[in-house]
Formats: structure tokens, sequence, C-alpha cells
């Protein structure tokens, strides 16, 4: 149902998608279990990697799944390539050889332990027993998230170049896979401020408020956003409406829009509650330029239909070659404000 | 090939102009066929000539004209439902024979001879021709106790329904864009109310339908696949009447009469439903409430003027009017919806009678569909809008002046707005900007000739070629982005600039080989261009979907169809059958790309567009029972349907989604008496096609899909067995109102199949666990297939009157 969620665009056919959208919640509440018999494909190796100005870039690579198995605990190990060779390459001239970490090997304590899987879109309250990701970034990751700063981070206007070389990912291959990718780390625009407004329903303004972005948009084509929210130490959420937004709407312009509270993966979803924030909240909102295939990424990811009659399968546009997946540049910026009680 | 069938067609056309003889000695018998009880045209009636054992067919405003040798004739004049008039004409100069039939439940039993004229399937040329009066379809079971002409017509050989309970269509393997949809001449974009499952022609205001899914005559075009032509009803010319019925989701009203006896008639039909009443208490009880406030409801209102002016002229003045409208406001104020859609259309018609043998309608014609979304979320509103429109003036004549031949040619133009998501908005104080659409303009314009035409008794043709013309115009500018999405440039026309032009000729051509006097082969061969075109989002065909015009982008789509026909009657055509053979190949065909987002309205709709071509072919067989108490048909298709796109799994072949191996109709109508009839329809079809995940990849750890090939899975096949009863309460008593009504009862998939709608995969869980996670703190996802079955067994009554 979240995909059909990610289906409405606020900019969109809102009001239409939102009927069916309603329409396919009835209709999937009379649906029954069948057995579909799916033809054997072959794996392929995901990318799932960013790289942020003033973050180090982090990999992570995975292996596309049948259906029918189970992903768990138990064998995320199986689920991550291991032993790849990952390296990133600036246009400015600078290159690191990327390293893999497991985040069981890294011994970090709890707090930093969900940042990281925060960051790494993965989110668990279950602190004891936290996912064991796998993920190639700098050698020195561990100094990142104690002192802030490591060997190799992401500068803004600065092209990046990933190369992977992997092992054999499935039974019966021999060769090592290679993949690529190229992405950009766009001048951070930013937003120009924050600011609170009444929730507009007055059966809930005693509990919510509404949190507005102003920004003055280029009067060039071309600049796309990503943005997320994070309401006081949560992780960063996207938005029911999806995350990533083309300005050809506000083009030239300067305009407040609501920002949409970032909601957890799989949350059921209130229209009257969940898109507002709790008064007392302090709200956090991480505002990035990307570039073009990132944006494509995105929005080809957020707006898959599924197969119901009412809307289309979407094939998502990744930036990988030989491969599944995106290597995303931000040039972010965040700001915070604090909902008065 | 083109060339080819071109230049074959213009040898036919010479060699049969010199095979017609001249007119000496002959003299021309013609007028009008109407129904005595309320002076309504008779649509294809036939007259037949039993002496020299030819006919002809009204037209579609119940004229006929048919030049013979002078001599002395009996002629037969007959139609579906009516009793058969036989008269003795002395046609010794040009005569007009008006004729006023009787329907058969008003004649003395002993006189009745109902059917058509003997052997008509046999004799003319026509291939995939039906059709289908409003008696059948409101005899037939139907969905929710609403008569439906276009599900009746589903169940017709060649003829795909779009899924189930879905008013939508296909027609021999072309997409639902290729049928060309006309209510009294005016096109009908959007076909169906509520997402489609109903349609929006009010069984009431309409008089019959005529589907040619085979060789299209050439005073059709603009489609490539089939002709859906639907006459509304003119009034009666005699007395005054009201009818109308009361359903379960909606009512009907009909008053109809005349406003000067014999002269001049009007009729307005209106028809509501109240889904919004029935719908309401469950919204209240569904996901907490959170979508009550939710009021859906359509309506459709049909008006007609029919004026006699003089034995030569005539005027009709026609209209429909219908509006889907769904309006919501969540419970707490923060969010409002609204969006109505429907069409329009006007038609003008002046039928004009120069002589006995030239006939000449002149159609001015008004049509549109709209679609709006209106929402409001907190201070920004947002409204969005796109429109269809034209405006077409037609002349059409039809002249008769051999024995044998009739010619139909006339020109056609039309204007055409296309108008597609037109945005404005506001965010707090600010506008918004809505540069990135545009209304795209066009002229189009035909010439068509053809003629139908027996060379000898055992052979007749009808030929003809339609001449076509498509100009898209300024005014018009677009944006050029390179490949970071940056603009580049911005190219514009000046308006009337002409931006891009097609033309050319589409050559039609069927042929009847009468093997004996019951049976024939007939062999027919249409070229068709289309200019305008919508291409799905869905497998529903959505409002929001959008008509797009040829464009330097978009090439006009083209089809050419080559069928073969075997056609016979037994038992003094009280059965007929035929079977039809039929390839199609159709060019610049259009779909959405793999990794098109079709609800983008920030882009230009062709911007997401891929080309590629398709064709289809198949066997085609009907069985038909046209007479006695117990009437109906089998029908079976066996059909393939293939696209071939550069840009859709790496250019190999794939099965359209309405690909259907096999179709198969079973129709039976039996009258029990003059207060019972029943009826019952059996449908089975092979499934649905559709394109299924085949495997998952997490990207911040959310499930995403990687799609098979395109509609690579065959969902389970669709059978379903409804049932129709009706029950006429006759008035006792002769009083000066006769108040006649029945009450009809349908069951709606009797067995209770659970018939696929659509198939989905349902994930469960999230890898990071969590209380927000259906599995709970379990950390896992795991995946089931899921079919969704839309309705169960539904009894539905009705109750219709009339007085």
């Amino acid at each position: 149902m979240k995909r059909i969620l990610h289906h409405i665009k606020l900019t969109g056919n809102l009001g239409f998608r939102y009927g069916l959208f309603m329409v396919a919640i009835i209709l999937t509440s009379c649906s029954k279990v069948v057995q579909v018999t799916i033809p054997p494909n072959s794996q392929q190796v995901v990318v799932d990697g960013s790289i942020q100005n003033g973050v180090p870039p982090i990999i992570l690579l995975s292996k596309s799944q049948q259906f029918f198995g189970t992903v768990n605990l138990n064998n995320l190990g199986a689920y991550f390539v291991h032993g790849a060779s990952v390296k990133v390459s600036g246009s400015d001239g600078t290159q690191i050889q990327l390293v893999e970490f497991c985040l069981g090997d890294l011994n970090l304590p709890t707090a930093q332990t969900q940042q990281l899987l925060s960051a790494l879109g993965y989110t668990t309250v279950d602190s004891a027993n936290a996912l064991n990701i796998c993920a190639y970034t700098v050698p020195d990751i561990i100094n990142y998230y104690t002192t802030g700063t490591c060997s190799y981070m992401g500068k803004l206007k600065t092209a990046y170049q990933l190369t992977i070389a992997t092992p054999p990912i499935a039974a019966g291959q021999h060769d090592s896979i290679h993949l690529s990718a190229n992405t950009t780390i766009p001048y951070a625009i930013g937003l120009d401020s924050l600011a609170i407004r009444p929730d507009p329903s007055p059966t809930y303004a005693d509990s919510f408020a509404a949190v507005y972005v102003y920004v003055t948009v280029p009067d060039t084509f071309g600049n796309f956003i990503r943005y997320e929210t994070k309401v006081n130490s949560q992780p960063f959420y996207t938005g029911a409406g999806g995350s990533v937004y083309d300005d050809r709407l506000f083009v030239g312009r300067s305009v407040d829009l609501p920002v949409e509270r970032g909601l957890a993966p799989n949350a059921t979803f209130n229209l009257n509650t969940d898109l507002y924030f709790n008064k007392g909240d302090t709200v956090t909102v991480m505002w990035s330029n990307i570039d073009v295939n990132t944006y494509n990424f995105f929005y080809t990811l957020e707006n898959d239909g599924g197969n119901s009659p009412f809307s289309s399968p979407v094939k998502i546009i990744g930036n990988v070659n030989n491969g599944l997946g995106c290597f995303a540049g931000y040039g972010t910026k965040y700001y915070t404000i604090i909902v008065p009680k | 090939m083109y060339r080819i069938f071109t230049r074959l067609l213009f040898c036919i056309v010479i060699v049969a102009g010199g095979l017609t003889v001249n007119a000496q000695g002959k003299s021309t018998l013609s007028g009008f066929v109407k129904d005595t009880a309320n002076g309504e045209s008779l649509l294809s009636a036939s007259i037949y000539i039993v002496e020299l054992g030819k006919g002809i067919n009204t037209n579609g405003f119940g004229f006929y004209s048919i030049t013979v040798p002078q001599g002395r004739y009996t002629v037969r004049i007959s139609y579906v439902g009516y009793a058969t008039q036989q008269l003795v004409v002395d046609l010794t100069k040009d005569t007009r024979l008006n004729v006023n039939l009787n329907s058969a439940t008003v004649e003395k039993e002993e006189v009745v001879i109902t059917g058509e004229k003997k052997g008509n399937n046999v004799e003319s040329t026509d291939m995939g021709k039906q059709v289908i009066s409003m008696e059948q379809v409101k005899t037939i079971p139907a969905f929710m106790g609403e008569a439906d002409v276009i599900k009746t017509l589903q169940l017709l050989p060649g003829i795909i329904s779009a899924g189930e309970g879905n008013t939508g269509f296909y027609v021999r393997g072309g997409s639902s864009d290729q049928n060309l949809v006309l209510l009294d001449d005016a096109v009908i974009y959007n076909t169906g109310h509520l997402l489609g499952f109903f349609s929006v022609f009010n069984s009431d205001a309409l008089k019959n339908t005529t589907v040619i899914t085979g060789g299209m005559p050439a005073e059709y075009g603009g489609r490539i696949s089939s002709v859906v032509d639907v006459s509304m009803k003119e009034g009666d010319m005699k007395k005054w009447d009201v009818e109308g019925g009361i359903g379960l989701i909606s009512s009907r009203l009909t008053v109809q009469g005349p406003l000067k006896k014999d002269k001049c008639s009007i009729i307005v039909s209106g028809r509501r439903t109240y889904i919004d009443l029935l719908t309401d208490p469950i919204l209240k009880h569904i996901a907490g409430g959170q979508f009550a406030g939710n009021a859906y409801y359509f309506y459709d209102l049909n008006a007609k003027i029919n004026w006699k002016i003089s034995d030569r002229d005539r005027l009709f003045l026609s209209g429909y009017y219908g509006k889907d409208v769904f309006n919501f406001v969540d419970p707490g104020g923060n969010f409002k919806v609204s969006f109505p859609w429907g069409n329009t259309a006007a038609t003008f018609r002046w039928n004009h009678l120069f002589s006995d043998q030239l006939f000449l309608n002149t159609t001015l014609t008004y049509n549109s569909f709209g679609f709006q979304a209106n929402t409001n979320f907190q201070d920004v509103t947002f409204n969005l809008s796109s429109v269809v429109q034209d405006a077409t003036a037609k002349m059409q004549f039809e002249y008769s002046p051999l024995l044998g031949h009739l010619m139909k040619f006339g020109v056609l133009y039309s204007f055409h707005t296309f108008a597609p998501y037109q945005t404005s908005g506001s965010a707090g104080s600010t506008e918004l900007a809505t540069t990135d659409q545009q209304t795209k303009l066009a002229n189009e314009a035909a010439i068509f000739f053809q003629d139908d035409f027996e060379i000898t008794n055992w052979l007749k043709m009808n030929i003809g070629v339609r001449g076509s013309l498509f100009n898209f115009m300024g005014p018009f500018s677009e944006v050029q982005f390179n490949q970071y999405g940056s603009a580049l440039d911005t190219l514009s026309y000046r308006p009337g600039q002409n931006i891009k032009t097609y033309f050319g000729a589409e050559p039609r051509l069927s042929m009847r080989f009468k093997v004996d006097k019951t049976s024939s082969i007939k062999f027919g061969s249409t070229l068709n261009k289309q200019y305008i075109n919508l291409v799905q989002s869905a497998t529903t065909t959505l409002p929001i979907d959008l008509w797009v015009p040829a464009t330097a982008i978009v090439k006009p789509q083209m089809g050419l169809q080559t069928s073969v026909g075997y056609f016979r009657n037994f038992k003094d055509d009280m059965f007929e059958t035929s079977v039809e053979v039929y390839y199609k190949y159709l060019w610049h065909q259009i779909e959405f790309g793999e990794s098109a987002v079709p609800a983008n309205t920030e882009v230009d709709v062709e911007d997401q567009f891929v080309f590629g071509k398709g064709w289809s072919y198949g066997a085609e067989f009907l069985a038909k029972k046209v007479k006695g108490k117990w009437t109906g048909w089998v029908s079976y298709t066996l059909s393939w349907a293939w696209r071939k796109f550069p840009a859709i799994n790496n250019d190999q072949p794939f099965l359209a989604e309405y690909d259907r191996r096999n179709d198969l109709n079973v129709v039976s109508m039996y009258e029990i008496n003059k207060h019972w009839t029943v009826s019952a329809t059996f449908v089975f079809a092979t499934g649905q096609r559709t394109t299924l995940p085949i495997s998952y990849y997490l990207i911040e750890g959310q499930i995403n899909y990687v799609y098979g090939p395109r509609n690579w899975y065959k969902m389970p096949d669709y059978d379903r067995l409804d049932f129709g009863f009706v029950y006429k309460i006759i008035p006792k008593k002769k009083r000066k109102i006769v108040f006649n009504s029945d009450i009809t009862v349908s069951v709606y998939n009797a067995y209770n199949r659970m018939n696929p709608f659509f198939l989905y995969i349902d994930a469960e869980g999230y890898v990071g666990g969590g209380s927000n996670s259906a599995s709970g703190n379990t950390k896992s996802i795991s995946f089931t297939a899921r079919q969704v079955s839309l309705f169960p067994i539904l009894p539905s009554i009705t109750w219709n009157f009339k007085f």
C-alpha cells in the first residue's frame, strides 16, 4: 500500500490518485492468496550509494532477491555482496578505495549505530539487536562518527565516479562483475527559512501544527530537490507524497510550501494527523539539491504504480551501469525549527 | 504494401466502372420507413424487390432509394421485431413510397413475419458488422440492473472486454482508442462512468447501435479498429410518452412527444445514480472512517428535437451532457478534493432530398471531454484540468442512380483542441507557474467516396477511398532540455503556423462472392489512418488519460486489416452462421515507456511515449438464431494480439494486455409468454495479460520491484453466468392512458465465481522490524501473490414503466 501511497504527488493528479488509492484500499481488503509461478531470473548487483557534502561516501552492495523467500536478520549476510573492490573518484582529482564494514564489526555505541543505520535508510526500534548492515565506506569511518571528519568527504559542485568489481554473486558464475556510476553534488541552494503555521483544521489545531518552507527558486529549469524530515531524535523519513521535486512549477519565484512530515517505513497513514507536527516537536529538514539522474531514480522509484488496473508498473531508472540502484550525490543543508507548545 | 494495395484498388474501380450499365428505362422507388406507433425512423430496414431478388437497406435516417427497370413489382419491407409488409408497386415513373411498420407485439399474430431481409447477412458486402437493437440490450441480463449497450457489444465476436464489469473494449487486437464511438455523429471520447463500470449511454434514450469490426466503409474514418455508431431516439411524433425505471443504483426518466403532431417532436431523457447514498454507510466504517465524506455520483442528460420541415427537408438537434462527480473532504477539513469529469456532445443535422436518388445529410457537431482535479491541502490549492474538444462539419451524399448501386461521398472538416493538464494553483499568496503544458490545435479534413454495387449475381463489391489530412498548428512553443534536465532553448510557433502536416489515402474494399442462395464468401481489406490517440496509463481507461494529436513526435497510427469470411444461413434464415478470419497490421503504435510515470503533469505526455508496431490475427465464429420465441447467439473468437517496441522488452515481441486466446459468449433469450421473458449469458475468456514483478531489492530499506517482460503473466481465466427475468405487467382494462410496466431481475455472476480483477505482490513486514511493522519485531519481509476479485453474485431488480 505504501507503493500506492507514493503514487500521490502533491503537484500531480493528487485528487484523482487519492480517489484511486481509496478504491485500491477497499479492493485489496477483499483479496485472496494465489499461487504464481515466477520464472527463474538472474540476480543482479544492487547499488544503494550516496555521497553528500561533508559526509563520506557510503555504498551498500546487495543482490536482487527472488520472491517467496524471506529476508531477515539471519540471512542478511547472504543478502549483501562481500569482498568487492569499490572506488570513488572525484572531478577534483581525488580518489579513494572504500573498505567493507559490517555494523556488527564496528562496535559503535548504540546511539551511533542507530545514527548510521538511519543514514542508510534502515531503522530499527530493537536497539539491543541491531541489523548487521554491511557497507563500503572510508577506512576511518569511525572518525566521522566520533569527530565529524574523516579522510574523504563529498564536496559541493563536484562530480564523482563510482567503480565496482564484485566477485561472482551466484552459483555457476565465474567472472567478477564490473559496475560503474556517475553522480554530481550540485551547489546547495538551500531554502530561505522555515516557519510554523497553525493546523488548518480547528479539530486538530490544539495538538498539531504545520511547518512551511520559504524558498526562492532559481529562474532556470533543471534544479531538483530531495527533502526529508526528522522529528526530535527520530531518523529522517520521507513524506507520503515522495521525497523528490522538480522545480518547474516554481521556477523564478519565491514560494512558501507546507512540509510533509516524514513517515516511518510501513507506517499506517492518517490524513488528519500524520502530515503534521506535534506541538513541542523539534523538526529538522534535510534539504538537498540533486542532479537529474538522482531525481529520475527516486522519482521513478517513488511512483511505481505496481500492477493495479488504475496504475502501471514503472521500471526504475538507475544510474548504475551493469546493475540496479543509484549512486546519489547530495548538496545538503539542514534547517531546524521547534514547534511552540 | 500500401502502394500495391492502392494500385490494386484503382484497377478494380476502373474494371467495375466498365461493368456497370446505364440507367435508361428505369425508375426510382424511394421513401422513408417509420414506426407506425411513434413515427421514429427505422434504420437498416430492408426493402426487397421479390421479382428481382434484390434489395436495399434504409440509411441512418430511415431513407431508402432503389432504381430498377420499370415494371410491376412486389416490394417486401421488413425490420427486426416488426411485422413485414408486402406491397405491389406499379413502377412506371419515379415513385415515393413511405412505409409505416407495426411493431410485432401490436400486430395480429397470423400476419406477423418478423426478421431481417432474406439472407441479408449473406447478401451484403458487410463484414464484422452487427446492428444491436435496444430491445436486445434490455432483455440481456444487466450488471446492477443497468442495461448497457457497450456490454452487449462485448458479447459479439472479435470484441474483447477490458475487464470485470468494464465498458472498455478492444476490437481485433486494437487498442481502446482505435474505436470510433459516435453518438448521433458526435465523437464520445470517454464512454465510461465510474471508471468504466457503466457506459455513458442511457438505454432509454437510444434507438439502436451499429458496430463494425471488419471492413470499415469509407464514410467512417479517424480510427483504425472499429466503429460504434449509436443513434438516439428522435422523439414520438404521434403522442406524449413518459418512460422510466427505478433501479438499485440509478433511476431514469424519459419524456417524449410531438411539439406539433407529425411535424416536430422532442425527447428529453435523464439518469442519475445514488451510489453516494449507498456507499456512505460503508465508508464510515472502514479505515477508521477517514474516507467518510466521499460523495460520488454520475448523471446523464440526453435531448433531441426532430423537425420535419417538408417531405424533402428535416432538421435534428440533439445533445448529450454527462458528468461524474467525486467530492471528498477529510473529516478534519485539511484535505479537500473535487473532481468532476464528463462528455458533452451536440449535433445539428439537416437532411435534404435533392431528388429521389440523391440524399444529403449535413451535420455540425461539437463534442468535448473534460476532466478536473481540484485539490486543497493546507494552504496549497492545485487545480488541474484537461479538455479535448472538436468542432466538426460533415456533408454526406447518398446517390443510387442504378439498380444495385449505392454511392456515398462527402467531405468532413474538424477542428481539434487539446488542452492537457492545464494547471493553476497557489501556495499561500503565490501563484504557481503553469508554463509547462500548452494547448495543441489541429485541423483534420477528409474527403471520401464509396460505392456498393453488384457486378453479377454472384459478385458484389463495396469499394471506397478516403483521403485524409491532419495539420498540427501553432500557436505553440516548447522548451528544449539537455540530458541534464537544463533548459537549452525555446521553439515558438505563431498562431496558425504549420508545425506538422500528415495526409494520405485510405482505400477500402470488400467483396461478396455468392456461393448459393444461402451462403457466400466475403473478402475485405481496409487501410485506416488515425491522427488522434489516447495512451492508457493503466488497464482501465481513466479520465485522466490524455488524448493527444499527431505531432512532429507522434506519427499517425495506421492499420491495414484483411479478412475473409464464410457466411451461411439455415432453415429459411432462422439461423445465421459465419466464420471470419482476419489479419491486422498496425504501424506507429504508442505506449508509455517502461519508466514513464503517466501521472506526471510536469512534462508533455508525448515525451513519455515510445513507438512501435503491432499485429493481430484470429478467427471468429458466430451462430445466431434470429427468429422465433427463442433467440440468441454463440460467438467464439480465437485470437492473438502482438506488439513490438524497440524501447520495451529490448525490442522483443510481446502479447498485448488485451490478448485473449479464447473468448466465448453464449447469449440466450426466450419469450415464454406475453408476461415472461428469460435470458442468460455465459462468458468465458482467457485470462488477461499483466506485468508482475519477478524479483525485488532494497533501497534505503524499502522494497523495490524488478518487473518481468511486458505482459509476461497470464491471469487466471475468466468465466461468468448471468440470468435475467423480465415480467411484463399488462394492463387489464383499456384506459385513456395505458400504463405498461415490467419488473426486470438480473443475477450477475450466478455461480459466484471470484474472477480475477488484478493480481499483486503483497509484501509483509520490514527488514528493520519495529512497532510500525506489520510483522512486529521479526525484522523480516515475506511475499505473497494476491488476487483481487470485484463482484460476487449480484442480484438486482429494476422496475420499468411507460405510459
